[in-house]
């Protein structure tokens, strides 16, 4: 029977007789190793931590290699002409990648399953196995989804450096995975999301699964980019919204009722803490912009052909069309909201002004898009990425604290979002490095068009 | 067979296809030549719908490329002149996997694994992994590789190159023999003398452009006739 192709071309490469009995072997050593001197939990946490490394290390760098190695050893286009669909090759990169490490962690974890049997509370230890096993499925998915969509950089730079998609799908992992893993120790502990209370380990797992849905929804996508089907960012959008939601509803409005209207001071304070649901909407917002920022392709070539796909039809340009508008969007939306809502009487933060802080702070974004850009329209991109980290870390870091140690302080608002001190000086310095970025990146539009048409 | 209108593609900074026109005729071996940097794989590429164009359109057998690419993918097979193959897997191994890539039947895979690899002559080494392989025979493989699917058309990019004199014989015999069997061939090569073997057309680039086109009898009347008048402006001055 013919498996997914791809599993089966990974089952060659990686399982011959050797390999899968030195894995089995070093396991058993390393686990007797561990089994002389120690009591049963220690031994039981032996296996745990092994299966971790497994799946986390071992797993997450086979999977950050996948996609790149096919495109440093120019497989990648024979892979992209087959007649594999995006669903095959999803199944086929996912599981096929980092099934030799699984095969190690599923030895680990069967040793750990049989000490849960002997263990006081044994459906803790398997809800603890699946749960390790779902977050490493969605750790190796979305170290996959990063390298696939920082190809286009990839085939830039012409580099095989894989460390940053390892770096970032285990910190994604990691920071979905430990609080599952967590909330199964803090059984009957309850969490509140939109008022609702819901068991913690419950509400942990199904968020893992969702968000697992989604990278994997993600990695379908980004297959199918590649294997050049018609991709419109619908999917992107809707993530969006969903982020909004899921975050949003970790703030418990309900906790702050008795306080309610007891003096000026106090209302001013409950109004700004009910819209603090706005507040994290719109930092979610943010932080989805400046992803979409870092992942998605913005060369100059991109905004041409989505004015010239926007020449023939509507549908052909959504198609070229780059995420962070959508993210963007969202985020003047919610600051919109914030604004509507709330009219303070700064009788809690002398000066503040919910006005100024979104504007300002949509005001900085808009720079940075504008910074990001610039770097992108070079006419050899490549360092894009690198540059536009090492310039938002100068603007955000250490300038502002220069700043701070020269105790100039008040001339913060020239480089972070202002909430209403220093006010003039806040819209000045926005005004001018926006313009300033808007006639750079103009320049190099008119540069490439120049060149080109020379 | 391959209808190509007012093709153009950049990449940042340069414009590598200048409003490249031409039609490719079914059932024949089309020469593209032209120096290095002229733009002959970005065209392969776009052919081969690897790349969607910037502007323009190109049609394959009633399929246009930027909307029917996968339809386009199904019926065409492109080689890399940097290809690469698996060197973890043996020879059959990766023609196997390429059979199941391409969705064969699963008793079809064996017969059309062992056919391809005889065609190619490298049968024999059918058990050998393929980093143990020689240039030559990591060619054969690559090119069994692309032909596997029985394409209607082929995008051959540079595939003489690093081959032996006898080997660049036997792949004029290859390809004049898939010419045979109905397959529509393009080539590219920046080595004119060995394309005369086996192209029925040719299409010479410069620059991204279109230099000259046409039947290989007129182009060589063509080009005899640019090196007459090249000689004679020399020979006034």
């Amino acid at each position: 029977m013919i498996l997914n192709p791809e599993l089966q071309r990974n089952i060659w490469k990686d399982f011959s007789l050797h390999r899968i009995l030195i894995m089995a072997l070093t396991i058993f050593l390393i686990l007797w190793v561990f089994a002389l001197g120690t009591n049963l939990p220690a031994r039981a946490d032996a296996a745990f931590y092994l299966a971790c490394f497994f799946i986390f290390i071992w797993g997450t760098k086979n999977a950050s290699e996948t996609v790149i190695e096919e495109v440093n050893n120019s497989t990648w286009d024979f892979q992209r002409q087959t007649a594999m669909s995006p669903w095959t090759m999803t199944w086929g990169k996912l599981f096929g990648s980092t099934l030799y490490s699984w095969y190690g962690a599923f030895i680990c974890l069967g040793v750990y399953a049989l000490y849960a049997l002997y263990s006081p509370n044994p459906t803790t230890k398997f809800y603890e196995i699946g749960i390790l096993i779902l977050g490493g499925i969605f750790t190796h998915a979305t170290t996959i989804l990063l390298s696939l969509q920082l190809l286009p950089h990839i085939r830039r730079e012409k580099t095989n450096k894989t460390f940053r998609y390892f770096l970032g799908g285990i910190t994604l992992g990691y920071l979905f995975t430990h609080p599952a893993l967590l909330a199964i120790h803090g059984s009957g502990q309850m969490i509140s999301w939109y008022g609702y209370s819901f068991d913690q380990s419950h509400f942990t797992l199904v968020s893992l699964c969702l968000f697992l849905g989604w990278a994997i929804l993600g990695l379908y996508r980004s297959f199918a980019k590649e294997l050049q089907y018609q991709n419109s960012p619908w999917a992107w959008a809707i993530f969006n919204l969903y982020c909004l939601i899921y975050f949003s509803g970790f703030i418990n409005i309900q906790n702050i009722e008795p306080i309610k209207l007891l003096t000026s001071q106090f209302a001013d304070f409950q109004q700004n803490v009910l819209n603090a649901p706005y507040y994290l909407a719109f930092f979610i917002a943010i932080i989805l912009t400046y992803a979409a920022l870092f992942i998605d392709e913005l060369t100059l070539l991109r905004y041409r052909k989505l004015v010239q796909r926007s020449k023939v039809s509507f549908r052909e340009s959504l198609q070229q069309l780059p995420w962070w508008p959508i993210s963007f969007t969202f985020t003047l939306i919610m600051g919109l909201a914030i604004v509507l809502r709330l009219q303070s009487n700064n009788a809690i933060i002398i000066n503040y002004s919910p006005f100024m802080l979104v504007f300002t702070t949509c005001g900085f974004l808009l720079r940075d898009i504008l910074l990001i850009h610039f770097f992108n329209f070079g006419q050899h991109p490549r360092k894009a990425l690198g540059a536009s980290l090492l310039y938002l870390f100068i603007l955000y870091t250490l300038l502002p604290l220069l700043l701070q140690a020269l105790q100039f302080s008040a001339l913060l608002p020239l480089f972070v979002p202002s909430w209403g001190q220093n006010t003039p000086l806040a819209l000045f310095s926005l005004f001018i490095q926006i313009g300033l970025l808007s006639a750079l990146c103009w320049r190099r539009i008119l540069s490439q068009q120049t060149i080109i048409k020379a | 067979m391959i209808t190509v209108e007012n093709l153009c593609f950049d990449y940042p900074g340069k414009r590598a296809i200048d409003n490249v026109s031409f039609t490719i005729e079914p059932n024949t071996i089309t020469a593209l030549v032209g120096p290095n940097g002229a733009g002959k794989t970005t065209l392969l590429r776009c052919l081969a719908a690897l790349e969607l164009p910037f502007q323009g359109k190109i049609t394959i057998d009633t399929w246009q490329t930027d909307h029917f690419p996968r339809k386009v993918h199904a019926i065409s097979s492109y080689l890399s002149d940097f290809f690469g193959l698996y060197d973890e897997l043996t020879v059959a191994q990766s023609l196997k996997f390429f059979a199941w890539s391409h969705l064969y039947p699963p008793e079809q895979v064996s017969g059309v694994v062992e056919s391809t690899a005889k065609r190619l002559e490298i049968w024999d080494y059918q058990n050998i992994t393929v980093g143990k392989l020689s240039r030559g025979q990591r060619q054969s493989l690559a090119i069994a590789l692309t032909i596997l699917p029985q394409p209607k058309v082929l995008f051959l990019d540079e595939p003489a190159s690093g081959l032996d004199p006898a080997a660049r014989a036997n792949l004029s015999k290859l390809l004049l023999s898939l010419q045979k069997e109905g397959m529509t061939i393009i080539v590219s090569s920046h080595i004119l003398a060995e394309l005369e073997e086996y192209s029925t057309h040719m299409i010479m680039m410069e620059n991204g452009k279109i230099v000259m086109q046409g039947a290989l009898s007129d182009f060589q009347k063509k080009m005899q006739e640019v090196y007459l008048n090249v000689a004679q402006k020399k020979h006034k001055e």
